[in-house]
């Protein structure tokens, strides 16, 4: 009886002494003098938003100030939002967001600013911009033209092309998309025939790709816009046997896509530029919180590279390949 | 009463005053362990106890804490229900789509709210119906008519969230008193004083207890077990509802994600707070702590800069301790 | 003690399930604050008779005759209606509920007006009642708002029975009230027997401690084989002649023992 007692009280001291524990011992006074900056990405899993903190810390370390990357797991709104409040409450000087959703974080976003927090998005941004300091993102349109261009060039200019779209109603797919479309009218000899979306499933882009394999025999290529409906793509092709003609064309630059470069699995990719995303984010955010005027652009959308077999070992194709791990 | 020997007497005695104390400690544990939390945090980050933290984090409270509210009483006739995280993503979507195309304006809003609760009252209807009458146990039920809700909402919604709400909606979603209360706290905290009282004081709640105590005494007491059993999943699935209608309103838009996961939060609230799932035990009181306890972490950790991995590791913690401790409880009687 | 009418009679009651013929011919009657105990091997139809009487189950044929009319019993609530109240092994009490929300249970006082059609519980005249009931039977209970899963088995039983008898039951069907008890806590249930005799309350006890049969019942009736062996006067009778009965070794009518329906 004692014992378990104790037991139970050694249970929940510790609950209590681990949390405390985990405080890393300099953060809660360190932040006293100089600037803090929180990023909060879309999920802090995602290689993306690891390499645009890689970005955004060695920004940081340059300037001087200090850098808070939190976040949830899972890209919901409603899973972001305590973090971003949290941070609101601590009161940072900025914060730098990729919303998991167009308005739901607005409210809250808009009561920071009025604090006087500047609050900047990256990556994905909010429906209303009004309050914000700055939009750092990729050029998704860039990205959805730079694959078609890819994918012409592959084919020689003569064939069918699918696209297979991650989501509905996402800012990010629906550019990719547009743009995509757009150029793909300026090869006559191209014709898109399936646009689809497999809801982030890549066993959904796996089906789809297959019957459109199947109804679509002179098919050369496929745009999957994100790293699952690629996926899902190349799976059924390669279950189809048609690997030598038909190249899927990807999205974002995982090391794990990079090896599927090479070993031939997808055709290429569109790289985002996270890490620099990352870095001028915080360049500007810098700026904002202390007063150096430095012109900042409202709006930066930064390029895409497309890596394929011809560049994925250049020396310069390094720099866009995203990260695993976080740089110390 | 007429033990004859003196000293084991004594010693039962001693004894008994123990388990007093352990019993004392018992019912307000989670409430110190939530105090002491609270302090840790308010000694790391003084910032953790500004006005804006209390708002923001009552505030996300309110989306276990609702669905935690049902789960209570579902817990507590010893069922559990899965499905109130995916009937809180469906009923936000038929809601927000009733508004959506009904327009900006009052009766638009009042159709809309009814919608949302009649998707999770009928959802929680059909779940009560399956298990009571059916007699499908509760876990296989909902998770069958989990599965049902989420397919159904990623049908109507075609996975994109519906951002045309009237603004009555999403201003009360947004607003508050003095920066402080919100409008969903409030009608979350009104919910609970009704639930609360409804189950402690009123022959539903005896019966509610009854049924999770021993099923076939009540049913041999002339309670209509299958008939309350509805009832109780039907106030879930209610429950759920509301949840849902206040999420999409605070975030102005209704999400078909909305609600992913949350009924394994809802179920560790209603277990921290006392609960026990074989049923026969539980009150609201608890629900509310262990829901807050869960909002705490959640944002406690942001503030004193801790990965928010830790909110889910520390949850867990608390659990196990809180099972453990109501297992030593109730071995001592 | 007995009174003119019987309480009930039960006469050529059948019930068979499938194949097997548990009751074959069963009769006996129980008067007016009577004690009958039921007892016989396994096997032997006590338990089909108790369902039977409780409304549980339905008789495939004879009559059960209660207070002088015949009376179908359709389910436990008619049973319940007509005042007969079982008690089974099991007890079904809600052990996490306090004694008075237990001896109230399907029947709770509310309060009056708007909160009682809210379904408000008047707590304080469920509590006077709970003490008037207990201290009327004789249980001792030290605090009625203590759960009943920390109370003592026979203190368990106790509150069945006293829930059985507040209900307003002129017959209690009784099954092994004493299987799981103490030398002790058995008395006390035993004098709680006895109480309800004294108070005009008729009860049929299933019981396999021929002792506690003996000590509290007024008749004894042996079932065997789905009939019965023999209807026993208590006090005219021993331990040794009850076995008898029961295994078979005495019969008080030999007839048509072999034929089937």
């Amino acid at each position: 009886m004692t014992l378990k007692k104790k037991a139970a009280a050694l249970l929940a001291s510790s609950v209590l002494a681990g949390m405390a524990l985990a405080v890393p011992a300099g953060s809660v006074y360190a932040a006293s003098k100089s600037y803090t900056i929180a990023l909060v990405p879309g999920m802090t899993t995602d290689p993306f938003y690891i390499t645009m903190n890689n970005g955004a810390q060695a920004e940081a370390k340059k300037l001087g100030v200090k850098l808070l990357f939190q976040g949830s797991t899972a890209m919901v709104a409603s899973e972001q939002l305590p973090v971003v409040n949290s941070l609101i409450a601590k009161h940072v000087n900025a914060l730098l967001v990729a919303p998991a959703d167009a308005n739901a974080l607005t409210p809250s976003l808009k009561t920071a600013a009025k604090q006087g927090i500047k609050v900047l998005t990256v990556d994905t941004t909010t429906a209303d911009q009004s309050f914000l300091t700055a939009a750092v993102t990729s050029n998704n349109y860039q990205g959805g033209e730079a694959a078609a261009d890819a994918l012409a060039k592959a084919a020689h200019d003569h064939g069918d092309v699918a696209i297979i779209n991650f989501d509905k109603g996402v800012t990010t797919a629906d550019e990719r998309n547009a743009g995509f479309m757009a150029e793909m009218k300026k090869y006559p000899g191209m014709k898109v025939v399936a646009n689809e979306y497999c809801n982030d499933s890549q066993t959904t882009a796996d089906s789809q790709v297959s019957s459109i394999l199947l109804a679509h025999p002179n098919l050369v290529g496929v745009f999957g816009t994100n790293t699952y409906a690629a996926a899902g793509a190349a799976e059924a092709v390669k279950s189809s046997g048609m690997s030598k003609k038909v190249k899927v064309i990807a999205y974002d630059a995982e090391p794990e896509e990079i090896q599927d470069i090479k070993s031939g699995f997808i055709y290429g990719t569109v790289a985002q530029n996270p890490y620099k995303e990352g870095e001028l984010a915080v360049e500007y955010a810098y700026e904002a919180v202390t007063g150096k005027k430095v012109k900042i652009p409202k709006s930066t959308k930064l390029n895409n590279l497309v890596i394929t077999q011809q560049n994925v070992n250049k020396p310069s194709t390094k720099q866009w390949i995203y990260a695993e791990s976080t740089q110390k | 009463m007429s033990n004859p020997m003196p000293t084991a007497t004594t010693l039962n005695s001693t004894k008994h005053q123990r388990i007093n104390i352990m019993e004392k400690l018992g019912d307000y544990w989670t409430l110190c362990v939530l105090v002491v939390i609270i302090l840790v945090f308010g000694i790391l980050a003084p910032s953790f106890f500004s006005a804006f933290n209390f708002l923001s984090t009552t505030t996300s409270a309110t989306e276990i804490l609702l669905l935690a509210i049902g789960e209570t009483f579902v817990i507590i006739t010893s069922g559990i229900d899965l499905s109130v995280g995916a009937v809180l993503g469906l009923s936000g979507i038929t809601a927000g789509m009733a508004m959506q195309a009904l327009g900006n304006d009052a009766l638009s809003l009042i159709v809309g709210i009814l919608v949302g609760l009649l998707t999770g009252l009928i959802f929680g209807l059909v779940n009560g119906f399956v298990v009571a009458k059916m007699n499908i146990t509760p876990f296989i039920a909902t998770l069958g008519t989990m599965g049902i809700a989420s397919g159904i909402t990623f049908l109507l919604s075609n996975g994109a969230d519906i951002t045309a709400l009237p603004t009555p909606l999403t201003s009360f979603g947004s607003g508050n008193i003095a920066s402080f209360i919100s409008y969903p706290v409030i009608v979350t905290a009104l919910l609970c004083v009704i639930s609360g009282i409804a189950l402690a004081k009123s022959r539903f709640g005896v019966h509610t207890y009854a049924i999770g105590s021993n099923q076939e005494a009540a049913r041999r007491t002339g309670i209509n077990v299958p008939r309350h059993i509805i009832k109780i999943y039907g106030i879930s699935g209610l429950m759920a509802g509301a949840s849902g209608i206040i999420v999409a309103a605070r975030f102005a838009s209704a999400s078909p994600i909305s609600g992913q996961n949350d009924e394994l939060n809802a179920i560790a609230a209603v277990v921290i707070g006392g609960a026990s799932l074989f049923g026969g035990r539980g009150n609201i009181l608890g629900t509310v702590v262990g829901s807050i306890i869960i909002a705490v972490l959640a944002s406690g950790l942001v503030i004193v800069n801790v990965q928010a991995y830790w909110q889910t590791v520390a949850v867990g913690m608390i659990i196990i301790a809180a099972v453990f401790v109501e297992q030593l409880r109730h071995r001592n009687k | 003690m007995r009174g003119d009418q019987p309480l009930l009679q039960v006469s050529h009651v059948r019930k068979h399930y499938g194949a097997i013929q548990a009751l074959r011919d069963i009769n006996f009657d129980v008067y007016p604050g009577e004690v009958v105990g039921l007892v016989g091997d396994n096997g032997a139809g006590k338990s089909t008779t108790i369902r039977i009487l409780s409304g549980v189950e339905v008789p495939d044929g004879g009559d059960v005759i209660f207070e002088g009319s015949k009376v179908s019993l359709k389910g436990p609530l008619d049973a319940q209606m007509l005042g007969v109240e079982t008690v089974y092994q099991d007890l079904a009490l809600a052990l996490h509920l306090d004694v008075a929300s237990n001896l109230f249970l399907g029947r709770e006082e509310l309060q009056r007006g708007w909160r009682g059609r809210f379904g408000f519980l008047n707590r304080k005249e469920m509590m006077r009642q709970a003490e008037e009931i207990l201290v009327q039977m004789n249980v001792q209970i030290k605090d009625i708002r203590q759960k009943v899963g920390e109370l003592s088995g026979g203190q368990r039983q106790s509150i069945a029975i006293a829930r059985a008898t507040s209900r307003g039951a002129k017959l209690i069907l009784l099954d092994e009230p004493t299987a799981a008890l103490g030398v002790q806590e058995s008395a006390k249930v035993l004098e709680l027997i006895k109480k309800l005799r004294s108070q005009g309350v008729a009860v049929i006890l299933i019981s396999h401690t021929m002792p506690h049969v003996l000590e509290v019942t007024d008749r004894i009736v042996v079932l065997r084989r789905g009939q019965v062996g023999g209807i026993l006067t208590t006090k005219d009778t021993t331990l040794e002649e009850v076995v008898q009965y029961i295994t078979g070794a005495k019969s008080q009518h030999s007839e048509k023992e072999g034929v089937l329906a």
